[in-house]
């Protein structure tokens, strides 16, 4: 049996190395504040049954439905909600961005901001959402195209 | 502001990463229930968190990829928590009642629609909810909302100011007039308020089948009775709404059940066939609506809308093989869910009787596959897993897959439970004597059918 300081010491490195990507895509799909709560309660749901959660295959995978299941049931299918652009932080952002993100279709919402603004590379992408991608560049091309669109911007 | 948009995009996602900021070990402890094992003592969160400072600056490059378990599902907590097996459940509470329409889980409840027979003969809404799944409780039976004139709750949501429920409804407490399309709206359950009859939002003669809450809004599907000089025609329609309380009608389908003469309308009501009987989400955020048309020839085939933002809606490219039926029998799809490998719409095949297509019952089972919603594959059933069956009425996504139960209250006969992990496959997994399956819904770790036998009746089961 391990040690409480082996147990903790090992859920302490899963979560720094878990929690940003994980982060990012909950965040993606259900919004900023929304998707940091989600991330946390799988995280705790990962504390609470590290034994359990830590001899899976893909522990991280298991938390991202987890962290998924958890945001669904508190939103609902309201749509997400980023922060606002803060214009003297970001001047070269249009303020328009968070709200036509949050309009966005949810899987190519995710696609997008995981590949544009979290550097995700199109592999990563694929296979946190289960897609080809081929599919996943669909998504990416749809989506910019309707960001696009919806902020004015040339083709 | 001339930054090209992936600049804009790269720099707002960093500046997200920077404000959002990492949950630490100790949040994450804090905010968890004690551990299936052991609880670490104070000391050791405590080491926790330096030992996360520390390594919060290492590598953050570990890719989250799939995983083949199965997804946690495990709130509402109280809800069904020690089913292990199908059962009917309920007790006399639903002997008064005709029949449930359609269920779904609020909160840390669930709530189920149906209608009786009204003390003046006319039909009255049914609330029924349960904290655990097994006790249920008719609430709000002498609201005026539910009982005033003509009522028929036809599917519910979470939603709007807590509850919306649609259906079909006269509001004249004297004299009966063509059913309307109806919305009802409450906080909990308790009080029901029913929204005021608008012509030109609601229609002359309409009915709202079901309802789904999508980022668009509240959207209801279900169909719009018209009469011109030549006929009488049923169309699809849908309505939308911000709140569940400010509707529109946004959409009226050129498709139709029927086009039958003036001379001659059909004695529509609140259990014909609607052109759009269910709406789902796709896994991409399309709008998924199912249900039946005629084709040139007069018979029924099954159609498939979907839309991108709910105002505007494109029927699916009629493919006979896929839609239609072979030997010239109507094909009517009654449901439709989305699930982790794409949507799955269920419903029958019977014979074509000429004028009866707003008939609902079938006589032998049919499902259709989707990755996406824009393209379906008829799934080939096997007698002997669908027996006697004559039509599957309801389908929901469960953790595992997808669950289904029929027949519908036209056929009623054998009711019965099926599963499959991705719609092409299915075994049977409970059966009951003698009723129908309106609705199924995955409820806590378990799943509630509701429907009827005589009267009222809900099963719940394991997924």
């Amino acid at each position: 049996m391990l040690s409480d300081q082996v147990v903790s010491n090992s859920f302490t490195g899963f979560v720094a190395s878990t929690e940003p990507r994980l982060r990012q895509v909950l965040s993606a799909a259900y919004g900023s504040e929304a998707g940091r709560e989600a991330t946390a309660d799988a995280l705790a749901y990962g504390w609470e049954h590290w034994d359990r959660v830590r001899a899976m295959a893909n522990p991280a995978g298991y938390l991202y439905a987890v962290g998924r299941d958890r945001a669904r049931r508190a939103k609902r299918r309201r749509r997400p909600v980023f922060f606002p652009v803060e214009s003297d932080r970001l001047p070269w952002v249009e303020p328009g961005l968070p709200d036509a993100l949050s309009r966005l279709p949810e899987r190519q919402r995710i696609v997008v901001m995981l590949l544009h603004c979290h550097q995700w590379t199109m592999s990563e992408v694929a296979d946190v959402l289960g897609i080809s991608k081929s599919t996943v560049q669909s998504y990416a091309e749809r989506g910019m195209t309707r960001l696009r669109n919806r902020m004015g911007v040339e083709q | 502001m001339s930054t090209d948009l992936l600049s804009q995009l790269a720099e707002y996602g960093a500046y997200h990463d920077a404000r959002q900021g990492v949950a630490s070990v100790e949040d994450v402890v804090r905010r968890s229930a004690p551990r299936e094992s052991r609880r670490p003592p104070g000391p050791v969160i405590a080491l926790a968190a330096a030992a996360l400072v520390l390594v919060l600056f290492g590598t953050l490059a570990l890719v989250i990829s799939r995983s083949n378990e199965s997804p946690v599902v495990e709130e509402p907590q109280a809800l069904l928590e020690s089913v292990e097996s199908w059962q009917r459940v309920g007790g006399d509470v639903m002997e008064p009642i005709a029949g449930l329409l359609d269920v779904t889980v609020a909160g840390e409840q669930l709530v189920a629609v149906g209608n009786d027979a009204g003390e003046d003969g006319r039909p009255d809404g049914v609330i029924l909810v349960s904290g655990d799944g097994f006790t249920w409780t008719r609430v709000a039976e002498d609201d005026e909302a539910l009982t005033t004139g003509t009522v028929r709750m036809h599917a519910i949501t979470e939603g709007g100011p807590g509850l919306v429920a649609v259906g079909g409804g006269c509001d004249d407490p004297d004299e009966p007039c063509p059913l309307r399309a109806t919305v009802w709206t409450s906080v909990d359950g308790t009080a029901w308020t029913r929204i005021p009859y608008d012509i030109e939002v609601l229609g002359v003669a309409s009915l709202m089948e079901d309802v789904e809450v999508t980022e668009h809004g509240i959207v209801a599907v279900g169909r719009n009775e018209a009469v011109s000089d030549e006929a009488f025609m049923i169309r699809p329609a849908v309505w939308i709404s911000p709140d569940g309380i400010e509707w529109a009608r946004t959409w009226d389908g050129e498709e139709m059940v029927r086009g039958q003469p003036t001379s001659d309308p059909p004695d529509t009501g609140a259990f014909v066939l609607s052109p759009m009987q269910a709406i789902t989400v796709g896994p991409d955020g399309t709008l998924v609506a199912v249900g039946t048309v005629v084709d040139d020839s007069g018979v029924g085939v099954a159609a498939v809308w979907t839309s991108d933002d709910g105002q505007t809606w494109e029927r699916v490219p009629h493919d006979p093989e896929v839609f239609g039926s072979s030997t010239g029998m109507d094909v009517v799809m009654l449901d439709v869910a989305a699930g982790a490998s794409g949507l799955v719409a269920v419903g029958s095949e019977r014979t074509h009787h000429g004028a009866g297509l707003w008939w609902m019952g079938g006589e032998r089972p049919a499902v259709w596959t989707s990755p996406d919603g824009s393209v379906w594959e008829r799934v080939t059933l096997d007698d002997e897993t669908f027996g006697t069956t004559r039509s599957i009425s309801t389908v929901a996504a469960s953790p595992t897959g997808f669950v289904a139960a029929g027949p519908i209250f036209a056929d009623s006969g054998l009711v019965t439970m099926w599963g499959s992990a991705d719609g092409t496959a299915w075994q049977a997994v409970a059966s009951f004597e003698g009723g129908y399956a309106s609705s199924i819904i995955e409820a806590g770790p378990a799943m509630a059918v509701v429907g009827g036998v005589s009267h009222a009746a809900v099963w719940v089961g394991p997924q």
